[in-house]
């Protein structure tokens, strides 16, 4: 497995935001975290790339423990993004697709410039972008990273509808064609239902349930995975 | 309530509401005070040459010397005999009348009387002028009376000696470690506040952008981004400077013809008075390199700690402020009261180290030296022990949880 969690317990402040948290994603898989908000989808994908310490159970990136030192090698196969992260304003597109890439040693800028749909656009200062160019520059600039796995908060937040169609092909595609392993997080069901192989329902940080879209929905009598999400949270 | 006031109240709400936010603006209202407080308390008599008691040495053969010593007794200072630079233990003020002051005066060549005085800091610079013009007016009479109508232009020379540590400096010199001492502050001054605001701006932005997670989450070891971020800003602020400095250069050549009377003559005089300046800014210089990096790891822990980077630009250049200002307040200070505290607080370096060399004691800089090397090694090692990831990221302080999960 690309990603294997195993009873993940993690307290912040005081309060148990993550409880036995147990989850793996293989290579060529798509993995969704769905819950309401504060559930712990993101201190999750944060204890999975490392930056967010487990207090309890394991978390293996590529065979590799995040908290052992090894994993900094590891580092290289994995890109994450951030909810709300923001490209910098005075770099330009194609220059903040070099600086990524530069971090990572990879070189892959045309695939990302291409991936992003910018167009004549990334010679321009990123702070002239609309909010949804910038989230698609992010996303892109990490699939054609071309690592092993992808960690991805929210990917389409923020971006109009046809553009969020386009990088969800995008994303799945690349997940096709290089075998990622991709753990994402959303609250955007349909995205979920469209792009994720399995599913964890995520609620005051434990997994309630889990499956495949389909199934969840056969499970709770939905027509689709939001209504299957409405109720695993009453059942729960 | 206009709409005008209504967003006002919200930013001056929104931003006291940052405990750090408001730390910054009301420590600099009670800690300010309480150091001046300190040093007035500590070294205000000390700068009082005034009211000091004076010592009169006369050394003179002759009688004007003789009816000199006398008329300054009566008017209150004491005749005394021995070192005039021991007496100054005992005395605000020598004066020391030669051996051969009558007969200089006698003869038409002129004489000199020294006074001696303790430096007591920037405030008391022009405080001797009082007991020189009390040995003028009293020389004035008693030649008025013995020798007749002499200008006391042409017959008295006051040498004024400035006892500094165990050096005797004439007011040039005086002129030149007050200058080499302020000069020294404000470079140290200028370079953190400028590496401060630098910090705050490159590490705001990046937490403000969540970029920060996305490098931390990246190859990129937290130690590697903080030497990164250490070298970006070192060179912004480099920049920074040395806008400034060139600009100052140019401004201070081209006043340097005015500064020597008008005269291209007059400047390697001008050039000559500014070499003691120098040679004691090489020195401050030397000491600012730790001074440096120290501000840079203190701004670095601050900035890490912001949200966002409002946050971080008025709590890192505050904090850094905080830090070095108690120096300047030292500068008004009498190095007599000037306790071991203040020798080992290093934003005081910068002026001590010039008070040390004017002193006869340049050592004082390899020790300074070695201490803030010390300190901003520490401080270093302090930011890669306390922050890592987790802490940058979530930024969970005494049990509370700060963000969401």
């Amino acid at each position: 497995m690309a990603i294997n969690v195993v009873g993940l317990h993690k307290r912040i402040g005081g309060r148990e935001v993550l409880r036995d948290i147990t989850f793996s994603v293989g290579a060529g898989q798509i993995y969704g975290l769905v819950g309401p908000n504060g559930a712990g989808k993101t201190t999750t994908l944060r204890a999975v790339v490392g930056l967010v310490r487990p207090d309890g159970g394991k978390v293996e990136v590529l065979g590799v423990d995040v908290t052992d030192r090894r994993f900094d090698h590891v580092r290289r196969d994995v890109a994450y993004l951030p909810e709300e992260v923001m490209p910098y304003d005075n770099l330009t597109g194609r220059e903040f697709v070099e600086f990524i890439h530069g971090l990572y040693g990879r070189d892959n800028v045309e695939e990302a410039l291409e991936i992003s749909g910018l167009g004549g656009r990334a010679g321009d200062k990123v702070k002239t972008y609309s909010r949804g160019m910038k989230r698609r520059l992010l996303v892109a600039t990490l699939l054609a990273l071309r690592t092993r796995v992808l960690v991805l908060d929210e990917p389409t937040a923020g971006v109009d509808v046809s553009h969020a169609v386009a990088l969800r092909e995008a994303i799945r595609s690349h997940v096709e064609a290089y075998r990622v392993a991709v753990l994402l997080s959303s609250h955007n069901m349909l995205e979920v239902g469209y792009l994720c192989d399995s599913v964890g329902m995520v609620s005051d940080g434990r997994i309630i349930v889990e499956g495949a879209p389909s199934d969840l929905e056969a499970r709770f009598g939905a027509r689709n995975l939001e209504e299957a999400f409405v109720k695993a949270l009453r059942w729960a | 309530m206009g709409l005008t006031a209504i967003l006002v109240l919200k930013d001056v709400r929104e931003a006291l509401r940052d405990r750090r936010v408001l730390g910054s603006i009301l420590i600099p209202a009670v800690i300010l005070p309480v150091i001046a407080l300190g040093i007035s308390a500590g070294g205000g008599p000390l700068n009082n040459v005034e009211g000091a008691a004076i010592a009169v040495v006369n050394m003179d053969a002759g009688a004007l010397g003789s009816e000199v010593e006398r008329s300054l007794a009566r008017r209150g200072a004491d005749p005394a005999r021995g070192d005039p630079l021991r007496l100054l233990e005992r005395y605000g003020a020598v004066i020391y009348i030669p051996r051969n002051f009558t007969e200089g005066i006698i003869r038409g060549e002129g004489a000199a009387i020294r006074l001696y005085v303790k430096y007591r800091g920037v405030l008391a610079a022009g405080r001797y002028r009082d007991v020189e013009g009390l040995i003028r007016g009293v020389t004035s009479t008693v030649l008025s009376e013995r020798v007749g109508a002499v200008s006391l232009e042409d017959a008295l020379r006051i040498e004024v000696g400035i006892l500094l540590e165990d050096r005797v400096l004439g007011e040039d010199e005086v002129g030149a470690l007050i200058g080499a001492s302020a000069l020294g502050f404000f470079i140290v001054l200028f370079a953190s506040v400028a590496l401060s605001a630098s910090i705050a701006v490159a590490v705001g932005t990046e937490k403000e952008k969540r970029m920060l997670e996305l490098l931390l989450a990246a190859p990129v070891s937290f130690g590697r981004l903080i030497v990164a971020k250490t070298a970006s800003s070192i060179i912004l602020a480099a920049m920074q400077l040395g806008a400034i400095g060139a600009g100052f250069g140019i401004y201070v050549v081209t006043l340097l013809p005015a500064l020597a009377g008008g005269s291209t003559g007059g400047v390697p005089e001008v050039a000559d008075g500014l070499q003691g300046i120098v040679g004691a800014l090489v020195h401050v210089v030397v000491v600012t390199v730790p001074l440096v990096l120290l501000t840079v790891a203190i701004s670095l822990l601050v900035a890490l700690r912001a949200e966002d980077l409002r946050t971080a630009q008025m709590t890192v250049p505050n904090t850094v402020f905080l830090l070095v200002f108690p120096a300047f307040l030292l500068y008004f200070a009498p190095p007599e009261a000037l306790g071991n505290a203040a020798y080992l607080y290093p934003y005081a370096h910068p002026f001590l180290v010039p008070l040390k060399v004017f002193g006869g004691d340049p050592n004082f800089t390899a020790l300074a030296l070695a201490l803030d090397s010390a300190l901003a090694v520490l401080a270093f090692v302090g930011l890669g022990r306390y922050m890592n990831a987790e802490r940058i990221i979530i930024g969970v302080r005494r049990g509370r949880r700060r963000e969401g999960a």
